[in-house]
């Protein structure tokens, strides 16, 4: 009866877990570049009931221990598929089409990965994205380069005023991950790896299993409504259901306690 | 005089324990892979009561759980073999299972079993299962290389153009019972020996849903109330009657 309680407490809250992660992705589902936080359930033992209840587990349900699995957590990882292609004309505009990150260098200048590729040139003349962090390969780009180029395999080149040729001015390198799902989302659409990720691998676009590069496109968000209104729902449900479970132990509860009449 | 208020204290017991079953299930109605519990009692509770009786006169040595609310022997459990559906996620490392059969995953304590297929890629590109552990392939572990993820219906992993392995499938023996570990990996039961399973299709992109159908759930779980109400009634009734021969009888 107390476990019951509990574990239906813990199936509430990882619904809610699961209605955050959907809030997410709605509100995000025009953001450049975005990946979708895809929740899974999972079984924990009632051991863990204290863990994935956090601060709403007392004292007493710490030392309930029973063999059987019980309860359930939401866990949330980065969803792997890429959102589709969308042309925009801009010169500096880059989508990856296919597997990778661009690293960036973060505000506090440890590397950061997105696949926001809405490029522009930032106040230190470097190549950076939307949020002026600056790609990891460092490329200078000056103030005067006209008719910027960036091709397949990442190759920058433009012309400059006093040349007729364009001139080379860097490579945009891309980086992947053995387990890109474990990456952690920092806001501005820039991921940071966890060690779960792996070892960062750069390589040039269309090397190594990663994509090329298509300039004048940018990647849109994986988000899809319907999918979204569906698990939205589901996990409305869900949360009603376990908490008819938690209405059900409180009624026996009650039972027990009119046991003795007045 | 007792036997009545124990006899109704361990259908009360019972009671509980359902609804801790029940409630086990809904809380995993989203689980992947989840399989529901089934709660299997076939007690006569003459023999219980009798029990009970035994375990008063001589409590054993040491008093066992003080959380354990029920006054019956533990409740056991079973688990529905039957097959949750399938659902599209589209995501490479997604692998269902259709037919019986079991992934097999080496972990430190030896080979377990699971049916959930969301699988990743650990730091060093080792095919993993959900608690980290590598998922053994007909001739061991699976090392992912960057690049796109195939894998065909008999299980064959290619990455590109190149094949890295071939996902295994176990089955046991029809009726053998696997203990669930608290990560939820199944532990084949000492003695047992599973073989490879025969007839199955890997669904790559897919994940298997859990079994557990919230209307049956639900009903469960009213008729649990109900019974524990009823009880009730019949403890409150015993009360009053006791109450009568004490207080009342010999008034005149």
């Amino acid at each position: 009866m107390f476990d019951s309680l509990y574990i239906g407490a813990t199936g509430m809250v990882a619904h809610q877990n699961e209605l955050d992660a959907i809030a997410n992705n709605i509100a995000n589902i025009n953001t450049v570049g975005f990946r979708r936080g895809v929740v899974s359930f999972e079984e924990v033992s009632s051991q863990l009931i204290p863990t994935a209840l956090g601060p709403l587990a007392p004292a007493a349900v710490r030392n309930a221990a029973s063999a059987q699995g019980a309860g359930s957590v939401a866990q949330t990882s980065l969803s792997t598929l890429a959102g589709p292609l969308e042309s925009t004309g801009q010169g500096l505009d880059v989508a990856i089409n296919g597997a990778g990150f661009f690293e960036v260098l973060g505000h506090d200048g440890t590397p950061a990965y997105t696949r926001a590729g809405s490029l522009q040139v930032n106040s230190d003349g470097l190549l950076a994205t939307a949020d002026g962090s600056p790609l990891a390969s460092q490329i200078r780009v000056p103030a005067d380069a006209q008719s910027i180029v960036i091709g397949a395999d990442g190759k920058l080149t433009a012309t400059l005023p006093n040349s007729t040729t364009p001139v080379l001015l860097g490579r945009i390198e891309l980086v992947n991950f053995p387990n890109p799902a474990a990456l952690t989302a920092v806001g501005n659409t820039q991921y940071t790896a966890p060690p779960e990720a792996g070892t960062a691998q750069t390589a040039a676009p269309g090397t190594q299993g990663l994509g090329q590069l298509q300039q004048g496109y940018l990647e849109t968000s994986d988000v899809q409504m319907t999918q979204e209104m569906v698990t939205l729902m589901l996990a409305q449900r869900g949360y009603e259901l376990n908490s008819k479970v938690v209405q059900a132990a409180d009624q026996l509860w009650s039972l027990v306690n009119g046991l003795t009449h007045s | 005089m007792s036997e009545i208020s124990n006899l109704v204290g361990a259908v009360m017991g019972a009671d509980a324990e359902a609804l801790r079953v029940a409630a086990n299930n809904v809380a995993n109605a989203e689980s992947t892979g989840y399989r529901r519990q089934i709660e299997v009692q076939h007690l006569d509770f003459s023999t219980v009561s009798a029990a009970h009786q035994q375990s008063m006169l001589h409590p054993p040595a040491s008093s066992g759980t003080p959380s354990s609310p029920s006054l019956l022997p533990p409740t056991q459990l079973a688990v529905d073999t039957r097959p949750g559906t399938l659902k599209n996620t589209a995501e490479p490392l997604d692998v269902a299972i259709q037919g019986d059969g079991y992934f097999v995953v080496d972990t430190p304590s030896g080979e377990m079993l699971t049916r959930r297929g969301d699988f990743h890629a650990n730091e060093s590109g080792v095919l993993s299962a959900y608690t980290g552990d590598a998922v053994l392939g007909v001739d061991g572990t699976i090392k992912l290389p960057s690049g796109i993820v195939q894998i065909a219906a008999d299980g064959t992993v290619r990455v590109g153009s190149a094949t890295v392995g071939q996902l295994r499938a176990v089955s046991v023996s029809p009726g053998s019972q696997l203990a669930e570990r608290a990560d939820g990996l199944l532990e084949v039961r000492a003695g047992e020996q599973p073989t490879a399973s025969t007839a199955v299709q890997f669904h790559q992109g897919f994940l298997e849903t859990s079994n557990v159908q919230p209307v049956q759930e639900m009903l469960h779980m009213m008729q649990t109330v109900r019974h524990f109400e009823a009880a009730q009634r019949y403890m409150r009734a015993y009360d009053e009657m006791l109450d009568k021969a004490i207080n009342d009888l010999g008034q005149i």
